[in-house]
């Protein structure tokens, strides 16, 4: 697993690195509008044919890795710092402060799925900052519980306790000497969350809730169902994208975990 | 067990309530006026009167918030402002075919996940087993709003042997289904999977073959219900899943449930709508968890003692 799960990493690295910067040089090409050109099959004018508006869909796809990468990464960025931040002040701390801490967790992890995330950019508006705002929203409190769990076995260590009786303060075990120890599951956790915050996304570009201005595989395919019978190679091309690298993080986490987690299976 | 029954309805029940105390600041968090929104800048002053008293705006925010919590008891979620009816009663209506769609899906996802789970579980390493580790990782990495596109163009464009969309015939279900259940599958494949792997070795199972029981026997009889205990629990998480898939899947197929109301009402601004929506699915979604959790405890006495020492 873990050398299927290393070549997945690159193939899935490579790849998203290729679009990204691909979609630099094709992105003014892909912005155009071309009318006559619209709804064109694969071809020689358009290697993965063209959406409704002329414009071809390689260059639609290579521009939505930029937007799914950029809010992947920014939305897992911020809520792992937040929520590992929260679960490890938490678990040390405990009392009260767990406690509330805690309960803000149940209450963000009792909506079902995106529910959450659908609610809060239809209410705020659907643009990039909303999205990512939202997805952060959603995944920090996996984060968090992880931390707390984490830090509550590290917290009996004796390595902690000969650090507390020499007077280190709270902030300092928290960030110098818990954090760090803890690095392992939240890196196996972020993996699996960049899949994730991805795949939500999407979800929210398809169901309409994207930002509109931005290029993504969500509302490229949308737009493929809505013209399923005369152009099924739109919804073709972006899916397929999406699969590969949800697919290829996937994997990636799971050999990671296999290696970081042990006992994990 | 009594007493932990009792803590976790407690919990379930808190947590519901501050989910609704939630959605609720978040309709009057609406950036602006809401009902500029709702209305447009251009509508007539009556009508903006009018609809600022429909949704209680003209009041403080705890009086709001406590009228509002009034009605959610007597089963009163306001006023759609699209459809001029009940928000209740506008759910009621949905609930049927998303409550069919669930169920199909849950359905599909077992008839999979038991033979693919067990046989995998039961021999570890296997060609079954590596065919059944690739199903499960690409069916959780495969998006529905992919699959479902993909399945209407094979089986219903190309081949023609299913409808496009709608819910008209029994036979109109199969594509939604499969498109929601193909990942409550794959999980459910790897839990199985990896209960019956551990159980396999357990000593009971061994005494079982020392005694000369068949392997069938064993798979279906003793190692099989220990490792449907954690699928039962996944199987009450992954509910949540189902009901933000079924927002997804009902829009693919133009399956009149709570999901496709959900989006259209948020298209359409019709806010009191979304926020009966999502509070119905959070009510559903704490509700079976609180059940499961309640089931487990009564099915599996261990874990009284655990939680007690």
């Amino acid at each position: 697993m873990n050398g299927r799960g290393l070549t997945a990493t690159t193939v899935a690295g490579i790849v998203l690195a290729v679009w990204a910067i691909a979609s630099i040089f094709v992105g003014e090409q892909s912005g155009t509008v071309a009318l006559d050109l619209a709804l064109q099959p694969p071809g020689r004018a358009a290697l993965l044919g063209t959406d409704p508006l002329g414009r071809p869909v390689g260059g639609l796809v290579a521009a939505g890795a930029r937007t799914a990468l950029i809010i992947g990464l920014c939305s897992v960025a911020l809520a792992g710092t937040f929520g590992v931040l929260v679960g490890a002040v938490a678990g040390y701390v405990g009392g009260r402060v767990d406690a509330i801490a805690m309960r803000i967790v149940d209450v963000l992890m009792a909506f079902p799925g995106i529910i959450l995330a659908i609610a809060i950019t239809a209410i705020l508006g659907p643009s990039l900052g909303n999205i990512v705002l939202a997805l952060t929203i959603l995944g920090w409190t996996g984060f968090a519980r992880l931390a707390r769990g984490q830090v509550l076995q590290l917290k009996q260590q004796p390595y902690v306790l000969a650090i507390q009786t020499q007077g280190a303060t709270a902030g300092r075990i928290v960030t110098r000497h818990l954090i760090p120890n803890l690095l392992g599951p939240v890196t196996v956790q972020a993996t699996f969350a960049v899949a994730g915050a991805i795949l939500a996304e999407s979800s929210l570009s398809f169901l309409g809730l994207g930002d509109p201005t931005l290029p993504s595989w969500g509302g490229l395919l949308s737009e493929g169902v809505r013209h399923l019978r005369q152009a099924p190679w739109l919804s073709l091309a972006p899916g397929a994208a999406l699969f590969a690298v949800v697919l290829s993080l996937n994997l990636c986490g799971d050999a990671l975990a296999d290696r970081a987690v042990p006992g994990h299976h | 067990m009594g007493a932990l029954i009792a803590r976790r309805l407690v919990e379930g029940t808190v947590s519901a309530l501050l989910a609704f105390v939630l959605v609720f600041s978040f309709i009057r968090m609406i950036p602006g006026d809401p009902v500029d929104l709702m209305l447009g800048e251009q509508a007539q002053p009556a009508a903006r009167e009018a609809l600022r008293q429909n949704l209680g705006l003209d009041r403080p925010f705890l009086v709001q918030l406590a009228g509002d919590f009034a009605g959610l008891v007597r089963g009163d979620l306001g006023q759609s402002m699209a459809y001029r009816r009940p928000v209740a009663g506008l759910i009621a209506d949905r609930a049927g075919p998303t409550a069919i769609l669930a169920a199909a899906a849950i359905l599909i996802a077992i008839a999979i996940a038991l033979p693919l789970g067990l046989a995998s579980g039961w021999q570890p390493g296997s060609r079954i087993d590596s065919i059944s580790r690739i199903i499960a990782v690409s069916g959780i990495s495969l998006p529905n709003f992919w699959l479902g596109p993909l399945l209407l163009l094979v089986f219903a464009v190309w081949l023609r042997w299913l409808p496009i969309g709608g819910f008209r015939s029994p036979s109109s279900v199969i594509l939604p289904a499969i498109t929601l259940g193909t990942a409550l599958a794959a999980m459910l494949t790897r839990m199985l999977r990896s209960g019956v792997s551990e159980t396999r070795q357990a000593m009971f199972i061994t005494a079982a073959r020392a005694r000369g029981v068949p392997e069938r026997n064993l798979l279906l009889k003793h190692a099989l219900r220990p490792a449907l205990i954690p699928v039962i629990t996944i199987l009450g998480l992954q509910i949540g899943a189902v009901l933000s898939g079924a927002v997804i899947t009902e829009t693919i197929f133009q399956w009149p449930g709570v999901g496709r109301l959900l989006i259209e009402a948020v298209q359409g601004r019709d806010y009191p709508v979304v926020q009966g929506v999502v509070l119905i699915m959070t009510g559903v979604y704490v509700g079976v968890n609180t059940l499961v959790d309640c089931a487990y405890m009564v099915v599996d006495p261990r874990i009284d003692t655990a939680a007690a020492n």
